[in-house]
């Protein structure tokens, strides 16, 4: 049985992180001296105002959530966090209306990073500062920043883990989830912390070097730019940044085993990590050949542009150095190939995952054995390890379900009225989490003509996929709900 | 010598009955009060009942006067437990454990990590394993024993019909040019063990044992009839159990292609998700259609090691109509070996042998630098070391007087120079002799040949 006091407690408490989240963009603010920063200050208090009022109303309720009410706690909290964390550009100017705050907020969240802003140079710098803000907190995780530093909830931690965090790999690095949770935050910061001062020594300015950090890690893709990276014509930025993309789209509990454990053979030997690796280098080296041949690119530009774009998309930042929507088709078909397939597990990158593609190959060739071998008995093999049938099955059911959110996902905007490319890519860069697509939706374009419909069908996407689509879609079946 | 057994089964009483005869003083302890009272009419031993992880049941069995401790119950953790007890029980100087479990490395480590000193762990499997590597490129013959560390072959074949040898005598093949190092130590006839002379006429359907220096094992085995092997590339397996699977990994790293047949679904996908490059197939493989159709024909050799013996032996028949050329069958029971033997099927193994060739082997030490059983140990190939007090030592063979029933195969010099001996050949402190000797034998032999001096060892 669902108790809901203690689903709402925690969410309580999940909003009071939210709203003390909401005023590091002030402190920012006040320190640089810029104004802009009310409308922050009025988001977290009504934020903080409602949060304590949940908190308040089930202090008396258990704090060990079972299995149904993690799930159930874990889409509310993505919902409420798009909700309330889009308060602060609802009052603020250049934003018309709920629909978009909440797109927007559910994009910086979800780190997709598609905007629904003609022109984000306008905005104020706190405000600026709180859109990218999302990316970071989203990246590794709403619910794993509040496990980390709040002991809101007693077993249900690991529950919620699973349900946030991405992979059909459970890797776990300490015993206890809080110290996991931490461990991961502390390499994510350390991470951020290079790429800022890398940034400034390229020449970015102290606000967009903190705000490209924050987009990068989280794999997001906003940008203080309209024209994206592109924006700053630096190539050095440009290298940095696609360097820390690819970064980010490996697993950071490969990071951690790197950094702090110095397993080095294990971690370079990692089957994940090697197909990703290789992925990103042949679709480099293909889309470069062709701009070389088929765009006339000069060698440096078409070398930097490809390995900047194929890292962005894989990783699902949807960051953009040129508007490749001008490149040749068959980049712009490798690039949307790349949109599926996405980062490793365990990264702040979207997609169905490498290691999940590569087990899909794996249960094909299988297929073909057992038709040579009618007896035969075959294991799926990862990196020598046999993945149990239930694993397997379990990946394939996930690919099932992502691309049924993908067909109906297009059949909506469709409905809607938008073009065939458009509510293609539009959906696949939406559930992905990579941001922009092709067409009306194209690195150069944004998401604000879109009909209110298609911006909700969106938005939805993007949780579901940042979820992994079980656990929302689970919440939404009829077994979730019966006793 | 003071002697306990933990494990009264097969195992523990052919060891008991080993050791009874070459003089030791034996005490057996076996939780079955059946089995006791069974060992009790067979052994003049000692027999406790009770279980051996008991610390008292230990202690009846007078643990703290035992000189050896071997343990070879039915189950891992009662032998492990065996070994530590009797590190602060007793003052034994030598202790033996058989483990079945594949992490028995680790537990080499641990024991020895943990203070527990032991002296030999036992594999059945591992040993089997090894066994089986050493014949399995070989079809005709049984099986392959080293000696002098690999510098001496003793090669077991079956005669089969057609092949040239048979019905000629020794003295005519000899003849016919034999590699010199070389020499036809022993047949197995029927029930019969014949230490063969120069009149001796080899008949279809013998088992010789050809003892050869490594060099020359290849022209041996051509001299004797045998066609010239195949080289492996497809080896059918059947059973998944702890023994397939070693084979298998073995068969792997050489690059043969393995098919390996296991009836049970569940075992089927554990045995998949262990080994990488074999196929691994649900399917009942004493089954003649499923093996035809799996391609039984083509494969060059054929191993039975399912925990069946009859399976065993059924699947083995089969696979010799299908053709295949080289086929072993796994057999647990003792009194199955003499008689499968006679059904065509080259090989058997036997994880009991093997442990108790092991032990035997490994008790007998100093003195005797291997011992391999033959005939539910009927007969014994014997590794000596000749002391330097041997009667035998500085003497001609002619005249050096070896007991009845016993034949010098061949002498290793300390050079490592493999010699088949003649009458006139001069025996030399530090020589490795290796003997064939009925079993009543044994204990005369090794005295004789090591001296007084090697007798207190």
């Amino acid at each position: 049985m669902l108790r809901p006091l203690a689903i709402l407690r925690a969410l309580g408490w999940f909003l009071l992180v939210l709203a003390a989240t909401m005023l590091v963009p002030v402190l920012w603010g006040l320190a640089r001296g810029t104004g802009g920063w009310l409308p922050l200050v009025q988001g977290a208090a009504l934020t903080a105002f409602v949060g304590a009022g949940l908190a308040l109303a089930g202090r008396y309720a258990a704090r060990d959530l079972q299995q149904r009410e993690a799930l159930l706690l874990v889409v509310l909290v993505w919902f409420a966090a798009s909700a309330f964390g889009g308060l602060p550009f609802l009052f603020s100017p250049h934003f018309t209306g709920f629909t978009d705050t909440f797109f927007e907020t559910a994009s910086g969240f979800t780190t997709t990073g598609a905007s629904i802003l003609p022109n984000v140079e306008v905005l104020d710098e706190p405000i600026q500062f709180w859109r990218h803000f999302t990316h970071w907190i989203g990246g590794m995780g709403i619910v794993l920043l509040v496990i980390a530093i709040l002991p809101v909830v007693g077993h249900g931690g690991m529950l919620l883990y699973r349900a946030e965090f991405s992979g059909a790999r459970s890797d776990r690095l300490k015993p206890r989830i809080a110290e996991t949770a931490m461990a991961l935050w502390k390499i994510y910061v350390a991470l951020s912390i290079a790429e800022f001062v890398l940034l400034r020594v390229a020449g970015l300015s102290p606000f967009d070097a903190i705000c490209h950090t924050f987009a990068t890690l989280g794999t997001g893709g906003f940008s203080t730019r309209a024209a994206s990276v592109g924006g700053f014509r630096n190539p050095a930025a440009e290298w940095i940044i696609a360097v820390f993309m690819f970064l980010s789209g490996m697993s950071f509990i490969q990071h951690y085993r790197l950094f702090r454990e110095r397993q080095w053979r294990s971690v370079l030997g990692d089957y994940e990590i090697r197909a990703f690796a290789l992925l990103v280098a042949l679709a480099t080296t293909a889309i470069a050949v062709s701009l070389v041949w088929q765009s006339g690119f000069g060698v440096e530009r078409a070398v930097r542009g490809a390995a900047f774009q194929v890292s962005s998309i894989i990783t699902t930042t949807g960051f953009a150095s040129e508007d490749y929507e001008q490149w040749t088709p068959l980049t712009h078909v490798l690039l949307l190939l790349l949109m599926y397939i996405g980062g490793c597990t365990g990264s702040t990158a979207g997609g169905i995952k490498v290691s999940r593609a590569v087990l899909l190959g794996r249960v094909v060739s299988r297929e073909m054995k057992r038709i040579v071998e009618r007896r035969g008995v075959f294991a799926i093999r990862l990196g020598g390890e046999a993945i149990p049938e239930g694993t397997v099955q379990s990946v394939l059911n996930l690919v099932y379900l992502a691309l049924l959110v993908n067909a109906v996902g297009m059949v909506l905007l469709a409905a809607t009225g938008v073009d065939v490319l458009t509510s293609i890519t539009a959906v696949v860069a939406c559930m992905f989490n990579i941001g922009p697509g092709l067409g009306l939706v194209g690195p150069a374009e944004h998401y604000g003509h879109l009909p209110a419909l298609a911006k909700w069908v969106l938005s939805v996407a993007m949780i579901a996929g940042r979820l992994e689509f079980y656990t929302l879609i689970v919440v939404l079946t009829p077994t979730f709900w019966r006793r | 010598m003071n002697i306990l057994i933990a494990g009264g089964g097969q195992v523990g009483a052919l060891l008991a009955r080993r050791l009874i005869r070459e003089g030791n003083a034996v005490t057996i302890v076996d939780p079955s009060p059946e089995r006791c009272a069974e060992l009790e009419a067979q052994f003049d031993a000692r027999i406790v009942t009770g279980n051996a992880a008991r610390v008292l049941a230990l202690r009846e069995a007078g643990i703290d006067r035992a000189e050896m401790v071997i343990a070879v119950t039915d189950h891992d953790e009662v032998n492990l437990l065996v070994a530590q007890i009797a590190q602060v029980e007793s003052q034994a100087r030598v202790k033996v454990i058989r483990l079945r479990t594949h992490e028995v490395q680790h537990w080499h480590d641990v024991l020895q990590k943990s203070g527990v000193h032991v002296d030999l762990i036992i594999h059945p499997e591992t040993e089997l394993a090894e066994s089986i590597m050493r014949v399995i490129r070989l079809p005709g013959v049984s099986d392959v024993h080293e000696f002098a560390g690999g510098a001496v072959q003793l090669i077991g074949m079956s005669l089969e019909a057609g092949n040239p040898v048979i019905g000629r005598t020794l003295e005519r093949l000899s003849a016919d040019g034999p590699p010199a190092d070389s020499l036809i130590a022993m047949i197995f006839r029927g029930p019969q063990v014949i230490i063969p002379r120069g009149s001796a006429v080899l008949a279809e359907g013998d088992r010789v044992f050809v003892l050869t220096s490594r060099a020359s094992a290849a022209e041996s085995m051509r001299f004797m009839g045998l066609a010239t092997p195949a080289p492996l590339k497809r080896v059918f397996i059947l059973g998944g159990g702890q023994l397939g699977i070693h084979v298998a990994q073995a068969l792997e790293a050489q690059d043969v292609r393995v098919k390996l047949f296991e009836r049970d679904r569940a075992r089927a996908e554990r045995v998949a998700a262990i080994l990488r490059d074999t196929t691994v197939v649900n399917a009942d493989g004493t089954d003649e259609a499923t093996l035809e159709e799996e391609g039984a024909a083509d494969v060059q050799a054929f191993l039975a090691l399912t925990k069946d013996d009859e399976n065993n032996i059924i699947a083995s028949m089969l696979a010799r109509r299908l053709g295949v050329s080289k086929v072993v069958a796994l057999i647990n029971r003792l009194n199955y070996l003499s008689m499968v033997q006679r059904l065509g099927v080259n090989t058997t193994v036997s994880p009991r042998l093997a442990a108790v060739d092991r032990i035997l082997q490994f008790v007998r030490r100093g003195r005797v630098l291997s011992v391999t059983t033959f005939r539910d140990e009927e007969a014994e190939a014997i590794e000596l070391l000749a002391g330097p007090e041997s009667r035998f030592v500085g003497k001609p063979m002619r005249e050096a007087n070896f007991p009845k029933d016993t034949v010098v195969g061949a002498l290793v010099r300390p050079t490592g120079e493999v010699i088949v001996p003649r009458g006139h050949t001069v025996v030399q402190a530090g020589d490795r002799l290796i003997v064939f000797a009925l079993e009543r034998m044994v204990p005369t032999l090794e005295a004789a040949v090591a001296g007084r001096a090697g007798k207190g060892a």
